[in-house]
C-alpha cells in the first residue's frame, strides 16, 4: 500500500467538528422556543411575528449570529450522512458521496448568505 | 467432584481440503468452576477431536494469542470464564474480518504489514552514541503515551470494527493507536515518517467513531480516542500552517 | 503466522450489511446506538432547511409568514419537532461526552504545564457551555 497524507479531509473534518459543537450547543434550545414553545402556545406567540423578527433581522450581530448557527451545521451533518450511506450499505459510492454532500453543504451555505444578506 | 458442570459449545470449523466453507460443530465439555474459554477448547483438543485448530500461548491475557468471537463479541479466550455463559449454550469463532485459514486460526497479515507500516518504535533523526548514556524521560512525559503503548496486538479492535469490516484498506485502531503512541513519546523524533500513513485517506480519516474497538481492547488501550486526538492534532496543525505558513514546519 | 495468499485457500466473512442491526447472528447495541449517534445529522440538517425557509418567507410578506406559523401549529410539525429535538438533545449529550473522553486516554487534548488537564474540567466545561449557551438564547429570544 503507497499511503499519501490526505490534504482536503482535515478540513472538512474541522468544519464538521466546529458545526458538531454549534449544533450540539444550540440548536436544541431552538428547536424547542420555535419548533415547540410557540406553536403549542406555552409562550406569546407574538415573539414570532413579522414585525418583530423582521426588527431583529435589522440588526447585523443577529445576521451573524444565524449565518454561523446555520451554516456550520450543514457541514456536520454532510459529513455525518456521507459516512454513514456509506456505512449501511453504499459502500460502493464512497467516492461519489463527498462530492454531493460537501457539494449540497456549499449550496446551503450559499442559500442562507444570500437570504440573509442580500433578500433581507 | 460436585463442581463440575456440563456445557455445550458450538465451534466455527474450517477445512479448506475438505470444504469451501466453513460449518459448525458442537462439543459437550465438562467444566470446573475457574475454566476459560481457552481451557475448553484445548480439552476438546486433547480428549475429544485432535483435529480442532487454534493460536494459544500465554494463558495469561498477555501474548494476544487467543482472541476469537465468544457469542459474537471479540474476546480473549484465556480471560473469558466459562461460568459467565454457562448455562446457556456458547459460539466460539475466529476473529471476523480476517481470512480464516483453519478452524479458529486467522490470517493476520494485513495487521501485520499495517503494524510495519506505522514504523512503531523510536525513531531520532540522528542516534547519540552509547556512551552519551539513556534518552531520559520524566513521569510525565511517559503518562503521556504510556495508556497507549500497552497494546499486545491481539486483534480484537480489528474484528470489532464494522469500518474495517467494510473497507480492508483502513489502517484500523490498534496499528493508529501504536503509531500514536510513539509520535506522543518525547524521546521519538519520527513523527514526520509516519503522517503520510497515519493521515492518509486509509489512516484516521476512515473512522467514524463507532467506539466498540475501545470497548473490546483487554488491555484499556482505547485505540478509538487515538485516533480522535490524531485528527485533532492533525486539523489544527494544517490550520495552523495555513494561518501561518512562515511557522515550524515540523 | 504469514501466508502465502496464492496458495492457500483462506475463507473471508461478509459483513452484513445491516451490521448495526445484526451481525453475523449477534445483535450490539453499542453498534445502534452509535448508528442513531449519527442519525442525529440527518435531523441537524432538516432544522436548518426548515429554519433557512422560515427566514426566506420573511421576504415574501407578514401573510406568507403567518400562514407557514399556522401550519406549524398542525400535527405532523409537532410530532416532527418533538422527534428531532430528543435527536439533537442526544447529539448534544453524546457529543459533548466524547470530547470529555478523548481528554481521558492517555496525553488529552488540553495540558496545562507538564500535566494533563484532569477530563472532569472539559466535562464541566462542556455541559456548563451548553447550559449557559441554552440560558442566554432563551433570555435573548424572550426579551429583546
Amino acid at each position: 500500500m503507497n499511503y499519501k497524507e490526505h490534504k482536503s479531509e482535515p478540513f472538512w473534518w474541522g468544519m464538521f467538528s466546529q458545526g458538531g459543537v454549534i449544533a450540539a450547543l444550540l440548536i436544541p434550545i431552538h428547536i424547542f422556543l420555535c419548533g415547540l414553545a410557540v406553536p403549542l402556545g406555552l409562550i406569546d406567540p407574538e415573539l414570532l411575528s413579522y414585525e418583530r423578527i423582521t426588527a431583529l433581522l435589522q440588526n447585523p450581530l443577529v445576521k451573524l449570529y444565524l449565518c454561523v448557527l446555520l451554516i456550520f451545521p450543514l457541514y456536520h451533518a454532510a459529513h455525518r450522512i456521507r459516512f454513514t450511506l456509506a456505512e449501511i450499505g453504499l459502500h460502493s459510492l464512497a467516492k461519489v458521496l463527498p462530492v454531493l454532500c460537501y457539494g449540497g453543504a456549499l449550496a446551503g451555505t450559499a442559500v442562507v448568505l444570500y437570504i440573509l444578506w442580500v433578500l433581507l | 467432584m460436585s463442581d463440575l458442570r456440563t456445557i455445550k459449545i458450538t465451534v466455527l470449523r474450517y477445512r479448506p481440503e475438505e470444504e469451501d466453507e466453513p460449518t459448525e460443530q458442537t462439543y459437550e465439555v465438562e467444566f470446573r468452576d475457574d475454566w476459560v474459554v481457552l481451557d475448553a477448547l484445548n480439552h476438546i483438543k486433547d480428549h475429544i477431536d485432535g483435529t480442532l485448530s487454534f493460536r494459544w500461548s500465554c494463558r495469561m491475557g498477555v501474548c494476544g494469542s487467543c482472541g476469537m468471537m465468544v457469542n459474537g463479541e471479540p474476546k480473549l479466550t484465556c480471560a473469558a470464564m466459562l461460568r459467565d455463559y454457562y448455562p446457556n449454550e456458547m459460539h466460539v469463532e475466529p476473529l471476523v474480518n480476517f481470512p480464516i485459514v483453519r478452524d479458529l486460526v486467522t490470517d493476520m497479515t494485513d495487521f501485520m504489514d499495517k503494524l510495519k507500516a506505522v514504523k512503531p518504535w523510536i525513531i531520532r533523526e540522528e542516534e547519540k552514541p552509547v556512551s552519551e548514556g539513556e534518552y531520559l524521560q520524566t513521569p510525565d512525559q511517559l503518562k503521556d503515551y504510556k495508556q497507549f503503548s500497552q497494546c499486545i496486538n491481539c486483534m480484537l479492535c480489528y474484528a470489532a470494527c464494522p469500518v474495517y469490516g467494510l473497507e480492508h484498506d483502513f489502517v484500523g485502531p490498534a496499528a493508529i493507536a501504536l503509531g500514536h503512541r510513539y509520535n506522543l513519546d518525547s524521546r521519538d523524533e519520527g513523527n514526520q515518517q509516519r503522517q503520510h500513513v497515519i493521515a492518509s485517506k486509509e489512516g484516521i480519516w476512515e473512522c467514524t467513531y463507532v467506539g466498540e474497538c475501545s470497548v473490546v481492547c483487554p488491555k484499556h488501550v482505547d485505540p478509538a480516542e487515538a485516533i480522535q486526538q490524531t485528527k485533532v492534532a492533525t486539523t489544527t496543525n494544517r490550520l495552523k500552517s495555513l494561518v501561518m505558513p512562515w511557522g515550524n514546519k515540523k | 503466522m504469514m501466508l502465502d495468499s496464492e496458495t492457500t485457500k483462506t475463507y473471508t466473512r461478509p459483513i452484513s450489511k445491516a451490521w448495526w442491526l445484526r451481525d453475523r447472528g449477534h445483535f450490539n447495541r453499542r453498534y445502534f446506538m452509535f448508528l442513531l449517534r449519527e442519525l442525529t445529522s440527518v435531523f441537524v440538517a432538516l432544522y436548518v432547511v426548515i429554519f433557512t425557509y422560515e427566514i426566506f418567507l420573511l421576504t415574501k410578506g407578514p401573510d406568507a409568514h403567518a400562514a407557514f406559523q399556522e401550519s406549524l401549529r398542525s400535527g405532523p410539525f409537532i410530532v416532527f419537532f418533538v422527534i428531532a429535538l430528543l435527536f439533537a438533545l442526544y447529539h448534544s449529550w453524546t457529543w459533548l461526552g466524547l470530547t470529555t473522553k478523548m481528554q481521558a486516554a492517555g496525553r488529552g487534548l488540553v495540558k496545562i504545564g507538564t500535566k494533563t488537564l484532569p477530563p472532569i474540567f472539559i466535562a464541566l466545561g462542556s455541559y456548563g457551555a451548553w447550559i449557559v449557551a441554552t440560558c442566554v438564547i432563551a433570555y435573548l429570544f424572550l426579551t429583546l
